[in-house]
This record gives structure tokens, sequence and C-alpha cells, in this order.
């Protein structure tokens, strides 16, 4: 489909879908720019490499799929240390509410096979087909996490105190 | 519409309209395109390189092959305390680990033979974090250990989620090494701890390049790729 790289095209089309599913991830500017710059990287290194994607469907879901592993993989390095806040306010822009927070610290509690599938279905708004092109697992795969991702915020969620007003 | 539903409303609205500012956007783009040059120079200069390297390596090899016949005579004057360093240091590089607890999935792979030496990776597992595999080693000749010295995993984007060679890698491996009763057939297995291969790793692809083979009358160095690939899920 793209065989002559276009960076400017790549980075308006894409560069603010992988800061957000970065934010959602890491709620911090920093991280999340990190981030954006990884996935184009190993975009670039992708494509010289032979990669070709057939369609720009293959492509958008390849890219949101390489976001999501490396931030799984960043928080994963045995020197990622967090040393900012768990929402830094001050560098994503916006706030939010106490229960918002209580929700945010639950789902980054969850593993992240059920988190991701959580995320890209509640906060991301991709549908089962979508998400399990996306990942590369079956529907029905994607159907259980989500039922287990929900079951197992759910119990987080009442061991905070959410439910509780 | 309850709390939960409505908090997930607004924390979508939220992030959804996180964007990068057009300053951050235009240097990301001069980054890239800078690197986009430069590993289109790379290749160019590397075909200029590749014609003066001809050159260097025919004089090289000269040097080399006068230094390999000293090399031999040294090795028949000293065999027996060449041999026991290459014995301590077998010895020392095998850690032992348990794999008795662990549920291995098997995998069909082929045997990818080159100089006498046939490999195939025959199970897999992961478990916490620890990627665990199983190389099964078949030998024309008898062989009483061997290890491999390197080898790269990569994932289904080219994404290199192990490399046993890379010095500053932050992943570690070990191995254990199980003796058959015929010695032309050993199991190795590799233990990599802090293995990249999550759950969203759809596949795995293995690239071993380099197997030393030691029996009682040499030691072998082979270098090959020897290449297999299999799912991590179903």
């Amino acid at each position: 489909m793209k065989n002559k790289l276009n960076i400017d095209n790549l980075v308006n089309e894409y560069s603010d879908t992988i800061y957000s599913i970065a934010i959602g991830y890491f709620k911090n500017k920093d991280d999340a720019e990190d981030i954006v710059q990884d996935v184009f990287t190993k975009y670039i290194s992708c494509i010289k490499s032979g990669k070709n994607f057939k369609t720009e469907e293959y492509e958008k879901y390849w890219i949101i799929r390489v976001t999501m592993n490396l931030c799984c993989n960043k928080r994963k390095e045995s020197n990622y240390k967090r040393n900012v806040p768990f929402i830094d306010k001050e560098t994503i822009g916006f706030e939010f509410s106490e229960s918002e927070s209580l929700l945010l610290e639950s789902i980054d509690k969850l593993e992240d096979k059920y988190r991701i599938v959580f995320e890209l279905f509640y906060l991301r708004e991709f549908k089962i087909s979508e998400i399990s092109k996306i990942l590369k697992i079956s529907e029905p795969n994607v159907k259980t996490r989500l039922r287990r991702a929900r079951e197992k915020l759910k119990k987080l969620l009442q061991q905070g105190g959410y439910f509780d007003e | 519409m309850n709390k939960m539903e409505k908090d997930i409303n607004n924390i979508k609205n939220k992030i959804n309209k996180a964007y990068l500012s057009e300053e951050y956007k235009d240097d990301l783009k001069n980054k890239l395109e800078e690197q986009l040059k430069n590993s289109e120079n790379k290749i160019n200069s590397n075909s200029i390189k590749s014609r003066k390297k001809n050159k260097v390596i025919s004089y090289t090899k000269k040097i080399l092959s006068a230094c390999a016949a000293c090399i031999i005579l040294t090795s028949c004057t000293f065999a027996d305390e060449i041999e026991d360093v290459m014995k301590n240091f077998f010895s020392n590089t095998y850690k032992e680990f348990e794999v008795s607890d662990i549920e291995l999935k098997s995998v069909d792979t082929d045997y990818v033979t080159n100089d006498g030496i046939s490999i195939k990776v025959d199970a897999y597992a992961i478990k916490d974090d620890s990627l665990y595999l199983v190389f099964n080693v078949l030998s024309e000749e008898e062989i009483d250990e061997c290890y491999i010295d390197d080898y790269v995993i990569e994932n289904e984007d080219g994404e290199v989620i192990f490399n046993l060679n890379k010095k500053n890698e932050v992943n570690t491996s070990v191995r254990n090494i199980a003796k058959n009763e015929n010695k032309k057939n050993i199991i190795i297995t590799t233990r990599i701890a802090n293995s990249k291969v999550n759950d969203i790793c759809d596949k795995v692809y293995i690239n071993v390049n380099e197997i030393y083979v030691r029996n009682s009358k040499n030691i072998k160095n082979i270098k090959y790729n020897w290449r297999f690939e299999f799912k991590t899920k179903n």
C-alpha cells in the first residue's frame, strides 16, 4: 500500500492516537511521548526491513498492537521506575475526580492481558471483532478476557471502597 | 447510568482528547526524517564499504591462516591443558534449575540440520515472566555436552525480545542439560528470566546462530542459522 515512507503523513495520522493510548496507560506526558517516538522508530525499521502493510486497517491495527506491546514492555523493564505521581495532572493537562482516579488505579492493577482488552473496549471503543484483529486472538477469547477483566475489576473496586457511598 | 459507567465515560472523554503539541510533532518529524536519512545512508555506504572490505578480508584471511597454523602446532603440544580449560568453561556455564513443576507445551517444529548437527524446538512454557524453551539436539557423532552460544528471539513484529549474545541485555538466561543414554541426542532446556514474551505476543521466531559441541575427542563450534517459528497461542 504505502511504499514510499511519508513521515509527515505518518505522524499526522497516528501520533495523537498513540499518544492518547499511552497517556491512558502511563498517565504522564514523558512516558507517553517516549512511546510515540518508539512506535514510529519501530515502524520505520519494519518498513526498511521490507514489511508491507496490505491495507490501512492492517497498518492501524499493527500500530495499536505495537503501542500496547511497548507500553507493557516499558513498565516491565527492570530499570523502569515511576518517579512521577500516578496521575501527573501537571503534564497531561487534565484532572480526574476522586472516583475516576480510584477506577484508574484499579484498572492499572489488572494483568496486562485483561487490562489491554478492557481499555481497548471501554476507553478506545473498539468492537470485539476489531480487538480480535488487533491482538490476533479469537473473538470468544476477547469476550472471555473482557468478562474476567470486569469481574476482577469489580473485586478490586469493592476492596478499594469504590462502591461505598 | 451507574457510577462506574459514568466514570468510564468521563475518563474516556478526557483521555481521547489528549493530543501532542504541534511543536512536539514538528520536532518528532525532524528526528524521524533524520533517522530515515541515516538508515538510507547506511545502506548506501555499506555497499561501498563492502567492496573495500573484500580487499581487507583477503589480507586478513592470509594472516589468520598463518595464525591458525601456529595455534594447531601449540594445540598439539598443550592438548591436555587446553582440554582442561574447556571442560571448566563448560562446567561453569550451566546453571541448573527445576523444570518439574512447569507445564510445557509441545511444539511442532522440524529438525534443521547443518554440519552433522540437527536442532529443533520440542516444547516451551511461559510462567511468571519466564520463557522456557526445550531444544532437541541430534548429532551424527557421539557428544557429551553441547551449549547454544548465540540465539535471538523475535516476535511477529520483528521486535527482538531476547538476544543471548547481547551483553547489555537486561534479560538473563540459564540452562539445564538433560543427558540422554543415547550420546547422539541431547535435550537443552533454557529459561529466560524477565522475558518479554507476554500474553500479547502471538508468535515467536527463534534464530540459533552458534552452537558448541564437545565429545571425548574434540570440541566443535558450529555457526549457522537454525531458524524456528511457533505460535504461543492456539
